[in-house]
């Protein structure tokens, strides 16, 4: 990967889009003055309520719709040029499929968008049909596939291209947990080979899993913007996270920290596993028993011609089976493990950003405290954190670290309602 | 269509399997003394290579749109679309219903050359008209339900420009036209020769058959009397003088085309005792090729009651004889090749006048009328080549047919361009007889602004009909019906007319409202 500064990928400075009815009276303003850059390497989120102008957004940089004012320029070039295309993958927000192709002539007919040779462009239907679990059903019509299944598919014919820019427009509606999953997974293995995705979703907990930098868009308009660690620190609390303690045992501990003077414990409780978790685990178990479906399979690795160029020893790495992923700890790929682990694995206290790190660490006595309360761990002594620029301290993702992220998670979820 | 590997090869089994028995079937055929048995053997030839056509030219249109190109993918997967939506398996059903059906309604007991044609006119004509109506639905439909139903937006997404899209759609549908046009001639030839092993009514219908219907045949009228333009001037300019007014009434172009109209008929009018010269030339091919050279005449006549032969006397270079010329009907001579010289030039006289009794030569004009009238034919051609010619000429059109489909449908939806885009055909179909209809209209239009309105209404359909005029000229059934060659020069001129000019403007635009269409909606 490249040290360079990154640069945009899609820059849109006062972009206004103003639909007009049948007589050109203005309608709806769905953009309004719109600025926003989307760099290279990164995970871009769009997000808003119905109406905010975020799939309008995505059709202009398409080039499926022209703005009113403004400017647009993606790859440096007009949304409407092919050779920006060429570097684009577009998931819309529903698979518009051709009903009577099957899944492989799907495949080849965007292959053939792209003008790929024959056989390159086999290699990377097989590939694709293998990740997406669709290999069995791929002389199906795609008519006649369940929404799940067609979004799988969708998402494959968006991937064909081994696109710089990949978005995705509400990638997980109508797929399973497992699918759901698989689709964070690919997000964070794109990103870790070099690429750029501009994900839009209403699922704020799948945007806060994976995105470097969000976008919140109300009326056409940016309400909020920056790294999601910026926008969702809460720097007034801090959690631990230890091994299973008795009541009796939690009790000093509660003593030890409000004795400290700074603060109050508001809350102590044993964590839950998540559902996805559990979901997870129970497929993975059917899987392991043999049972049979006549739906999509469990995916496969991803496909290998992906950023293959940009980060060749990803490729050969086995992974994305999701359910595998979830409960063996098999990671995205070893960069991202070696990227997400360290930290969270030496780290037992969450910290927000590393930006934020003077601000939330607790003073040197208390931190002595803290030590000797941890004495039982001396082995997992904080580390320095190594620099992770693109991704800042994002959870674990390893069979140990899933269960704290859930912990984390939920306790986060609890604590901001709190 | 099978979407397996397995459904494939059971496809290809199942479709040899019929080969083998299509091929006992014609050994049996051949093997027969019965003309029925070769007639049905020529017919199962043709109902199988149909059949095969159609898979050699689906295999042979896949192979060419395999191509790393992207608006060959397009035109593939079009291709793909018709086929699994039925479109193509709907127009072959009800073709073949048509071929079956057919031959059971024609009479018996009438001339076999007359069946032959209401056959041919038929099949012709509907294979023409079904194929146009599905050209211009698939056409209008392929684009309007991709942006209705947003397919446009994967699709457009893509490294395509707009004009690639419209090409790939046009592409497909040529295609798609070529293996049902292939199809269909295949079908429409096997039958006809099957008809033809009919037995005829009598020998002179067995020779009509041959040399007249199954036959191309190239046809020549005769050239303009030398005075007709020093004619023309000079009944224009009487007219200019006695009535003025009438000239400023019609409209200097419509009256000279009347007055010129009016001065070729009088030059093909025999008044009683009469004697008038033709000259044809052009008949070196004919004399070259010692092909059958044929007179094709029909008298109309003032007066005369039907079914009634005049006596008359034609010459050709001079030699004269008797004839009995019908009234209202077609009278075919043969000519003998040694009456044409070797400059291939004929002449030939017709003298009003009855050659046994002169006297009694029937008062009334006696008039050939220019075209089908008086003309001299002679076989130039195959049945065969001029089919082929015929389907060519019906491709090209298809080819416009759909560049206007796809012209509506860049700013209609479905239903509106479909109207519009068969308002334009039914319009270019008719633009001959509308020309022709608007010399009249509104002569007698009552009160000042309905004679207004009429104007306004004569000048634009005037327009049209002289901008679509080209589509009804190209009309190629006719010909083939009536055993008339459809030339090679009228092909070229078809497809530089509607191939490249027609078919390039309206694509010209199709792509210059298209590449401003927004194909996305507004919901945010």
């Amino acid at each position: 990967m490249s040290n360079d500064a990154p640069t945009a990928l899609v820059e849109c400075r006062g972009l206004t889009k103003v639909f007009r009815d049948f007589w050109l009276r203005p309608r709806v303003k769905a953009l309004n003055g719109l600025d926003l850059e989307i760099r290279a390497r990164e995970v871009f989120g769009l997000l808003g309520p119905n109406g905010s102008g975020k799939s309008t957004t995505i059709k202009l940089i398409l080039g499926l719709l022209h703005p009113t004012a403004g400017r647009i320029s993606v790859f440096g070039r007009l949304p409407s040029d092919v050779r920006a295309k060429a570097k684009i993958g577009y998931l819309p927000e529903e698979s518009y499929l051709y009903r009577f192709l099957n899944a492989r002539e799907t495949l080849e007919y965007y292959g053939r968008l792209f003008e790929l040779e024959r056989s390159e462009r086999r290699r990377r239907i097989d590939m694709l049909l293998e990740m997406v679990g669709l290999e069995a059903v791929q002389h199906r019509p795609v008519g006649e596939y369940s929404k799940g299944m067609q979004r799988r598919i969708g998402l494959a014919q968006a991937l064909i291209n081994d696109p710089e820019l990949l978005i995705l427009d509400e990638p997980t509606t109508g797929l399973d947990p497992i699918g759901t999953r698989q689709i964070k997974d690919l997000i964070l293995h794109l990103k870790a080979r070099g690429k750029t995705v501009l994900l839009c979703s209403h699922l704020l907990a799948d945007v806060e899993d994976v995105c470097d930098r969000v976008t919140v868009l109300y009326g056409g308009r940016v309400r909020a913007q920056g790294t999601v660690d910026e926008l969702l620190a809460k720097r007034d609390a801090v959690i631990f996270e230890t091994e299973g303690l008795k009541p009796e045992e939690v009790e000093p501990v509660r003593a030890l920290i409000e004795s400290a003077g700074h603060a109050k414990v508001r809350r102590v409780e044993a964590p839950r596993k998540k559902l996805e978790a559990l979901f997870l685990e129970l497929v993975e178990q059917a899987h392991a028993e043999g049972a049979t479906t006549h739906g999509a399979g469990a995916g496969g690795p991803v496909a290998g011609f992906l950023g293959a160029g940009a980060e060749s020893a990803v490729a050969a790495e086995p992974v994305l089976t999701p359910a595998a992923v979830a409960l063996t700890g098999t990671r995205v790929d070893r960069e991202v493990l070696t990227e997400l682990a360290q930290p969270a694995a030496s780290q037992p206290v969450s910290v927000p950003a590393p930006a934020a790190e003077a601000q939330t660490s607790p003073p040197a006595a208390d931190r002595q405290v803290l030590n000797k309360l941890l004495s039982g761990a001396e082995t997992e002594t904080p580390q320095p954190k190594p620099p992770a620029p693109a991704k800042p301290a994002q959870p674990l993702l390893n069979d140990a670290a899933r269960v704290d992220r859930s912990v984390l998670d939920d306790l986060l979820d609890k604590d901001r309602r709190s | 269509m099978p979407h397996s590997a397995a459904g494939r090869w059971g496809w290809a089994a199942a479709l040899t399997l019929a080969g083998l028995g299509v091929a006992g079937a014609i050994v049996w055929a051949a093997t027969g003394g019965a003309p029925w048995r070769a007639g049905a053997g020529m017919a199962v030839l043709g109902a199988t290579a149909a059949t095969w056509a159609f898979f050699a030219g689906l295999a042979l249109a896949r192979g060419l749109l395999s191509f790393a190109w992207a608006p060959l993918g397009v035109a593939r997967t079009f291709l793909d679309e018709a086929l699994r939506m039925r479109v193509a398996v709907v127009f072959v059903c009800v073709l073949l219903l048509l071929l079956v059906t057919l031959p059971l309604t024609l009479d018996p007991g009438s001339p076999l050359r007359y069946r032959i044609q209401t056959f041919l006119s038929y099949t012709l004509g509907a294979t023409g008209l079904l194929l146009s109506f599905m050209t211009i639905f698939l056409a209008c439909g392929t684009v309007c339900h991709e942006v209705e139903d947003k397919r446009i937006y994967t699709v457009l997404s893509k490294p395509l420009s707009r004009g690639a899209y419209l090409l790939g759609k046009g592409i497909g549908l040529a295609l798609l036209n070529a293996l049902l046009l292939c199809v269909a001639g295949l079908a429409i030839w096997g039958f006809t020769r099957l008809l033809a092993t009919q037995p005829a009514l009598d020998a002179e219908d067995a020779r009509a058959v041959a040399e007249d219907v199954l036959v191309a045949r190239k046809t020549l009228a005769p050239e303009a009397s030398a005075g007709l333009e020093e004619e023309v001037r000079r009944r224009i300019r009487e007219v200019e003088t006695n009535d003025p007014a009438f000239v400023a009434e019609t409209g200097r172009a419509a009256f000279e085309r009347q007055v010129r109209h009016q001065v070729e008929l009088n030059a093909h009018n025999l008044s009683p005792h009469q004697r008038r010269t033709f000259i044809f030339t052009g008949l070196e091919q004919a004399v070259r090729d010692r092909a059958a050279v044929q007179l094709r005449m029909r008298m109309r006549t003032s007066g005369a009651p039907p079914n009634l032969e005049l006596l008359m006397r034609i010459a050709f270079n001079g030699r004269e004889r008797g004839i009995r010329m019908p009234v209202n009907a077609y009278l075919v001579l043969p000519v003998p090749l040694e009456e044409i010289g070797p400059d291939g030039r004929l002449e030939l006289t017709i003298v009003h006048e009855n050659p046994l009794a002169p006297q009694q030569t029937f008062e009334t004009t006696a008039t050939f009328l220019p075209g089908e009238g008086l003309e001299v034919l002679y076989a130039a051609g195959s049945f065969e080549g001029n089919l082929a010619r015929a389907l060519a000429m019906q491709w090209i059109k298809l080819i416009f047919l759909s560049g206007l489909g796809l012209c509506a449908a860049t700013f209609l939806g479905f239903p509106v361009a479909s109207l519009l885009a068969l308002m334009v055909f039914v319009f270019a179909s008719s633009s001959g007889y509308l020309g022709e209809a608007l010399e009249f209209f509104g002569e007698n239009t009552p009160g000042e602004a309905a004679k207004l309105l009429a104007a306004v209404l004569k000048a634009v359909v005037g327009v049209l009909a002289a901008v679509l005029k080209q589509f009804s000229r190209f009309a190629p059934v006719d010909a083939v019906v009536s055993g008339r060659l459809v030339e090679g020069g009228e092909v070229w001129a078809c497809a530089g007319w509607i191939g490249l000019a027609w078919t390039g403007a309206t694509g010209a635009t199709a792509w210059l409202i298209f590449r401003k269409r927004e194909v996305a909606r507004g919901a945010s």
